[in-house]
């Protein structure tokens, strides 16, 4: 459904997306991953037809981005990072505004709006103006602007950007519901945890570069050369850390929280075995020796400092 | 999915916007509040001394002050109106969405634009009851009457034009208004002193011609319709008749001002006349500026241009 070749924007002489090849499916949700800066929006502003490339192809559907923006419109719901509101419209009189220009006839409209409020949760604040809805509910009826004329793909750029956590959950409900519709979702996000939940594939890019792509066990694997282990102990907590921190299987080892002690071990299970059983054989009081699993965030930062450093 | 309808969905919303807060009922009481101050001032001035008589003649003046008057007003008013148009979109962050939408660059741009005027024309015609009061007594033709109002919608599209060019243009409202504002005061200046200059000096440059070449037998006279010497004498080569040249009279057709002045006074101006009257050389070239301004926009507008097809919205559904 999204396809992008050899993408490349550069503002000056500063690179902000350097070949991006991205191969998206039809009615699966993609997570984009990236600090700030990192060329998500710019890659997102190319697809939603707002901006040029430099270089490289993009396409929606089918349909070239600067070749033919028209159809690709009318595929695309687009909710950039920061959006404004009609302030004095009301809540109806926004969605219908939205409707009319993408030509949903005038008899749909009525209905279309209901159905769309009841989806974001709005039901009720049909005639509140637009003004006077929290943040959440905004983004919420941003939501709702970008169904109107029922795309198949979702460009969302950080939907939950400024959200509190109730908030952020409500969204969340709302694009899982989404997804069980059968759109296509791109998706940016900071709330990594948010990402591993919903999304089929991510991928992750720094200074505009994809330095990772597939699905998060995929990624996972991939970065996966040493793990973490939580070593707890009843007592002798500066004795053992020490002696962990001299121990050749030890690549790094984190400050103390309490009596636990995280270390990261270089190889698997095996490895694992040998640094437990020379903590026991070194009479320290092990109560507790649990791998940590990996988590996306985890990831995130490893690959990203790779690419930094 | 129907198509485009005649009426833009952004018009609609812009007059619900614009018409809905409090802050258009104020603007119309403030300006028709200002107009009729004036005029009463104007009219208390000039009948202080004789109340009881009136004069056809001091109704004209009244009505020419009131008329120059509200063009100013239109001046001021409708820049302001029109310059944020579109960067306030951009301000508030809904342009790019609207940019997302299946509407035409050129739909957006003419509906901000005829949303702004309609204002501006609501404005001129709340002040109408103003000119019947002033027309009471007569001394003015409905032509004359039908025409500056004619002027003014010329005005008020070319001030539009210009006011929304600047706000696609520009990023900020506050720059781009002051650019607006800008722009037609150097029009109106430049149009105005340009014709006065150029016709001074080709008029200098033709009298000093004039001067050096003539067989003259008796001093010629700086203006000899008003010297006894005129004409007479054998030998004597009356001065050339100065004709101001077409440029001349197509700056002075092209200030608002001076064309406002030409529907009520027959502009000779010693410099001959020109066989396109000055309302006409105001109508064509305002119209054409327009035009100019709002095809520009036009193009400015969409964050790709693709060229005029893809930028006026042929290649539709």
């Amino acid at each position: 459904m999204i396809k992008t070749v050899g993408l490349s924007k550069n503002y000056k002489n500063v690179a902000a997306l350097v070949d991006l090849d991205l191969t998206i499916d039809g009615g699966t949700v993609f997570g984009f991953i990236g600090p700030n800066g990192a060329g998500k929006t710019t890659a997102m502003s190319i697809l939603a037809t707002l901006l040029a490339p430099t270089k490289g192809k993009a396409f929606v559907g089918g349909y070239e981005v600067t070749e033919q923006p028209a159809e690709v419109r009318q595929l695309i719901g687009y909710m950039p990072d920061f959006f404004g509101v009609y302030d004095n419209l009301k809540v109806e009189e926004y969605l219908d505004f939205y409707a009319q220009a993408y030509f949903v006839p005038a008899a749909r409209r009525p209905g279309l709006i209901k159905d769309l409020l009841e989806l974001v949760n709005l039901s009720g604040k049909e005639d509140a103006y637009v003004d006077t809805l929290s943040r959440g509910m905004k983004q919420r009826l941003g939501l709702a602007r970008c169904l109107v004329h029922s795309p198949q793909v979702l460009i969302l750029d950080e939907p939950a950007s400024g959200l509190d956590p109730r908030a952020r959950v409500e969204m969340r409900e709302i694009l899982k519901e989404l997804r069980k519709m059968g759109k296509t979702i791109l998706i940016s996000s900071h709330i990594l945890l948010e990402l591993t939940e919903m999304c089929d594939t991510i991928g992750i890019i720094e200074q505009g570069r994809l330095v990772a792509c597939g699905s998060v066990e995929d990624i996972i694997a991939q970065v996966k050369s040493s793990n973490v282990v939580q070593v707890s102990l009843l007592n002798r907590e500066d004795e053992a850390g020490a002696f962990l921190a001299q121990h050749p299987l030890v690549t790094e080892i984190k400050p103390r929280e309490g009596q636990n002690i995280l270390i990261y071990v270089k190889g698997g299970e095996e490895e694992n075995f040998r640094i437990l059983s020379d903590l026991i054989n070194a009479g320290f009081p092990v109560s507790g020796f649990a791998v940590e699993r990996e988590n996306l965030e985890k990831v995130f930062m490893k690959i990203t400092q790779e690419v930094v450093q | 999915m129907s198509r485009e309808g005649l009426i833009s969905p952004v018009l609609t919303k812009e007059l619900k916007e614009r018409f809905r807060t409090s802050r258009g009922p104020l603007v119309i009481f403030l300006y028709v509040g200002a107009v009729i101050a004036i005029t009463l001032a104007f009219i208390y001035l000039n009948y202080r001394h004789n109340p009881v008589s009136f004069h056809p003649e001091r109704s004209r003046e009244i009505f020419i002050m009131l008329s120059m008057l509200q063009l100013f007003l239109i001046a001021f008013v409708t820049p302001g109106l029109s310059a944020g148009v579109i960067s306030s979109e951009r301000e508030r962050q809904t342009l790019n969405i609207l940019l997302t939408t299946r509407l035409s660059a050129a739909s957006i741009i003419l509906s901000k634009l005829i949303s702004s005027l309609a204002f501006t024309v609501l404005l001129v015609v709340a002040t109408i009851p103003v000119y019947a009061m002033v027309t009471l007594y007569g001394g003015i033709a409905a032509k004359q009457l039908a025409a500056v109002f004619g002027l003014y919608f010329l005005n008020m599209v070319f001030f539009g034009s210009v006011g929304v060019f600047w706000s696609t243009w520009i990023r900020r409202t506050g720059i781009s208004t002051v650019a607006a504002y800008a722009c037609i005061f150097a029009l109106v200046v430049s149009t105005a002193l340009g014709a006065e200059l150029m016709d001074q000096y080709l008029r200098s440059q033709v009298m000093v011609q004039y001067q050096n070449t003539a067989a003259v037998t008796a001093p010629a006279p700086v203006h000899p319709e008003m010297s006894p010497y005129s004409g007479a004498g054998p030998g004597y080569s009356p001065p050339p008749v100065y004709e101001s040249p077409a440029i001349v009279w197509i700056l002075r057709g092209l200030n608002p001002v001076i064309v406002m002045i030409s529907l009520f006074e027959s502009m000779g101006w010693g410099g001959g006349t020109f066989w396109l009257e000055p309302w006409k050389i105001f109508t064509i070239g305002y119209a054409v500026l327009s035009i100019c301004f709002i095809l520009l926009s036009i193009y400015l507008l969409p964050p790709v241009r693709r060229g005029l097809r893809g930028v006026i919205g042929w290649k539709k559904f």
